[in-house]
């Protein structure tokens, strides 16, 4: 550190930062009042220009004649944020993000003051977990803003952070919340030292940091979720769980997290719990009928023909009268063109996308019967399971029943429902050997858990929700006192 | 990657309610599948009265069991046996138990495999499925005992669901069929209780689980538990098969069980049988499963080698030791076998064992 130091000179001091930065849009501005000589260092895209003009060098103008002192100047400098400094490299650190550097004349030490105006966006509304009901806002790029819109969800001094900055050379500042006596320790500490100990080049997104910190790297199935709504944050943070924002990254990083939980929506809290339950059930109906469906209609065609009833095997070989294809290769075709089409409108530009995909199915749908490459039945089937497929709240889960789709038909096209059964064993033991944070993956169910079972594959009433779910270990938790469920009201 | 945090030591225990599922599930497996032609054949309909007596034998047998493992505080029969007899001996020991216990794995494999041969890929050869079910068995086994536990724990669920088909066949039933009741004395009737037991061994796995359970003072309740409801779910299939089938003709159904099952149907759905054969794997799945394990622990315990290494080095033997057992005849051989093998194994032992605790090790507790 002793080779940093910063030079009395502010010639001498502008060098350096010269060649430090090597960025021709550093800009120096000098300044004499009185006896002094002043220098201020910035990076002018990344400094609010009107608080400088119009706030801190009039300050700076009106200063005394007689020699001042960077200490005395901190009191008085009407900057939030200030910070002392005699090391030039953090000084380009700071002034990377954002700050304005400040030197005396003939003092070898200078100030950092926050007058940053970094470039973001506005709040916009979710747009990638769609919620009808409840509120629309998302998070946005800026971790600043983001904490903001936390905090407002929960003005509470319980709300604790961890700053960590990750990344040897993007220096991104890494954000882990959670509440403080509701969050088991060991879960904060686990996921702290997780990204503490993280040694990469660089860290861009969420979506990086969560394959680095999460328990199985070669697990198909996401072990966090991602979330880019704050009320479903709050929601979890009021669970015990613990919240890992990325500086850059619209999506909060939330665990642990259960299997289940991918199949979560927050807008289950904000409707009746009758509905919650029917739409929870629904998804995992849909669940089941993604991953099986085509599959179960493979093994049946290829080899167990004798468990269709008559009535319907009847239009079953009508529809397929024409298909020179065994049932694997259709159904393998038919799912290729689904993903092909699903992600051509990923792709696309938004206007032409949403076009292109309804026009395209339709046609290529329409044409495949009519040129006898796959039965109009099939074609519901694999339409059916796609759809299903998206209606999962977790982008990431329900892409990755979409993949696992192709090795149960492959296995039902060799084996029928014994492959099927293959399959379905060793996802059920794949996904009990998975772990969240240290915690049981598929934790209502196995082990058995009858207080996170109410808000699983179910949601039963807030009276009976008193306690926070055991998957957090929270060590407090009571949500509700204990007679409420007893003593609601009545009208 | 920043692992370093998770308690791994956790992950060794099972909580002691999931001793019921463990217990249940490595007790029903293949056996279910056909086993009241045997008890048929001895004593007829009082199939039903000697599958309450192996129930009520299960319960003192486990009683047994549980008297040994409490005598030692935290150890498994391999352990126990060393304590016992010395370092040799128990060697010998406990190499019996390894294969008895990769026999009945190789049963319960082999039936399995026979099953989907006769029922669904007569043409598939039996080394392919071998090694696909043994892969498998692999990647549960290395996930320790709380995988092996929840295997356990939805082959039970899959176990009930398929318990409430019986309604279908349970409609055709009639109870004339049930006559002449009573018609046996104690004697055949111990000895049809016998013939099942191929069918209801499987709660020894407690010997080896014992020092994985947490909370061990509670572990009684929990096995005896899972041992009623095995004796419940075999009374209540003997009953509805009693009562579905004409005797003659249950004389020669291998599979009564799935027999029954074709008649379930769905408005969508015929053949039921297919549906059912393709679940049972998760059935029998933890029945192979436990019993791997077992044997792997074994053989760490005898021979020193790493758990992974000689999880291995069974399956490789157990891949080659199948493809001896093509026939129908070498299949229903070596069913017998470990079925009266096991008899003595898992009823006879134990008491034998206790009694020479009792007699020549009075108050050893070791930890």
């Amino acid at each position: 550190m002793t080779t940093n130091l910063i030079p009395d000179s502010i010639k001498e001091t502008q060098e350096t930062l010269w060649q430090q930065l090597r960025n021709p849009r550093l800009s120096f501005r000098s300044l004499s009042c009185g006896n002094n000589s002043l220098l201020l260092a910035y990076l002018p895209y990344l400094i609010d220009m009107v608080t400088l003009q119009q706030v801190l060098l009039p300050f700076l103008e009106r200063l005394p004649d007689e020699k001042i002192t960077p200490d005395a100047l901190v009191g008085s400098l009407p900057v939030a944020r200030v910070r002392k400094t005699t090391d030039y490299r953090q000084v380009t650190d700071y002034l990377v993000r954002g700050w304005i550097y400040l030197q005396i004349e003939g003092v070898d030490s200078g100030l950092l003051l926050f007058v940053a105006n970094i470039p973001s966006r506005s709040l916009g509304e979710a747009q990638v977990e769609v919620q009808i009901f409840g509120p629309q806002v998302s998070f946005t790029e800026a971790l600043e803003t983001n904490l903001g819109i936390l905090q407002s969800y929960l003005p509470t001094d319980m709300l604790s952070n961890v700053s960590i900055t990750i990344g040897r050379r993007s220096r991104t500042n890494v954000e882990v919340c959670y509440m403080e006596e509701l969050a088991d320790p060991e879960n904060v500490q686990t996921v702290v030292q997780r990204v503490r100990e993280l040694d990469v080049d660089g860290l861009i997104d969420s979506g990086k940091l969560v394959q680095l910190i999460d328990d199985n790297t070669f697990s198909i199935f996401p072990q966090l979720i991602m979330t880019e709504r704050p009320d479903y944050v709050s929601e979890a943070l009021l669970e015990g769980k613990v919240i890992v924002f990325v500086e850059g990254s619209p999506f909060a990083i939330m665990g642990p997290s259960t299997f289940v939980d991918f199949f979560k929506s927050n807008e289950d809290l904000y409707i009746r719990w009758q509905m919650a339950s029917f739409i929870r059930l629904l998804r995992f109906l849909a669940l089941f009928v993604s991953l099986f469906f085509t599959a179960i209609y493979v093994a049946a065609l290829t080899f167990h023909y004798e468990m269709i009833p008559s009535a319907l095997l009847v239009s079953l070989v009508k529809s397929r009268s024409k298909v020179p294809f065994p049932p694997l290769f259709e159904a393998l075709l038919l799912e290729m063109i689904i993903e092909f089409l699903r992600e051509a409108g990923a792709r696309l530009p938004f206007k032409v996308g949403q076009t292109m995909g309804i026009v395209g199915g339709i046609v290529i749908g329409q044409a495949a019967v009519a040129a006898g490459f796959t039965s109009n039945i099939l074609i519901m089937i694999v339409a059916l399971s796609a759809l299903a497929s998206f209606t999962f709240p977790s982008y990431m889960m329900s892409t990755a029943v979409r993949i696992l789709r192709f090795p149960i038909i492959l296995l039902a096209g060799i084996w029928g429902g014994f492959g099927i059964m293959l399959g379905a064993s060793f996802l059920l033991i794949h996904i009990l050997r998975q772990s969240s944070l240290g915690r049981p993956f598929f934790l209502p169910f196995f082990p058995f858990r009858l207080r996170d079972f109410k808000n699983s594959l179910i949601r039963v009433p807030f009276y009976n929700l008193g306690k926070r779910p055991a998957l957090t270990r929270s060590p407090d938790n009571a949500r509700l006192p204990d007679e409420a469920g007893k003593k609601r009201p009545i009208q | 990657m920043g692992m370093s945090t998770i308690s791994r030591h956790s992950h060794m225990f099972i909580s002691v309610s999931l001793a019921m599922f463990i217990v249940h599930g490595n007790q029903v497996g293949i056996g279910i599948a056909g086993v009241q032609r045997f008890i048929y054949d001895r004593v007829q309909q009082d199939a039903w009265i000697a599958v309450i007596i192996a129930g009520l034998m299960t319960h003192v047998a486990a009683w047994v069991m549980l008297k040994i493992l409490r005598k030692y505080k935290n150890l498994d029969l391999y352990d126990i046996h060393q304590m016992v007899f010395g370092k040799w001996p128990a060697k010998v020991l406990n190499l019996i138990f390894i294969i008895y216990i990769m026999g009945s794995a190789l049963t319960i494999l082999r039936g399995y495999i026979e099953i989907i041969q006769s029922w669904m890929f007569p043409e598939v050869p039996s080394w392919l499925l071998n090694a696909s079910l043994l892969c498998l068995a692999i990647y549960g086994v290395t996930g320790g005992i709380r995988v092996l536990a929840g295997i356990s724990f939805f082959s039970v669920g899959l176990t009930i669901c398929q318990l409430l088909l019986m309604i279908y066949p349970a409609q055709y039933a009639d109870f004339n069929l049930l006559q002449p009741v009573f018609h046996h004395d104690l004697v055949e009737l111990l000895d049809g209780a016998r013939k099942m037991s191929f069918s209801i061994i499987g709660f020894e796995i407690i010997l080896f689980i014992y020092p994985f359970v947490k909370e061990k003072q509670l572990l009684s309740r929990y096995v005896h538990g899972g041992l009623l409801m095995t004796t419940l779910l075999y009374v209540v299939v003997m009953l509805v098969t009693l009562l579905y089938f004409q005797g003659e003709q249950l004389k020669h159904l291998i599979w009564a069980t799935l027999m029954m099952m074709k008649i379930v149907e769905f408005p969508f759905l015929e053949r039921f049988e297919f549906v059912s054969i393709s679940l049972w794997m998760l059935i029998m799945l933890d029945n192979l499963l436990l019993n791997l394990w077992v044997a792997m622990r074994g053989v760490h315990h005898i021979g020193g080698f790493k758990e992974r290494k000689a999880l291995i080095g069974i399956v490789i033997v157990m891949f080659f030791a199948s493809n001896f057992l093509e026939t129908r005849q070498s299949i229903n051989w070596i069913t017998d076998v470990f079925g009266a093998v096991g008899f003595y194994i898992i009823f006879v032992y134990p008491l034998v064992l206790y009694i020479v605790i009792l007699l020549f090790r009075k108050g050893t507790v070791q930890t």
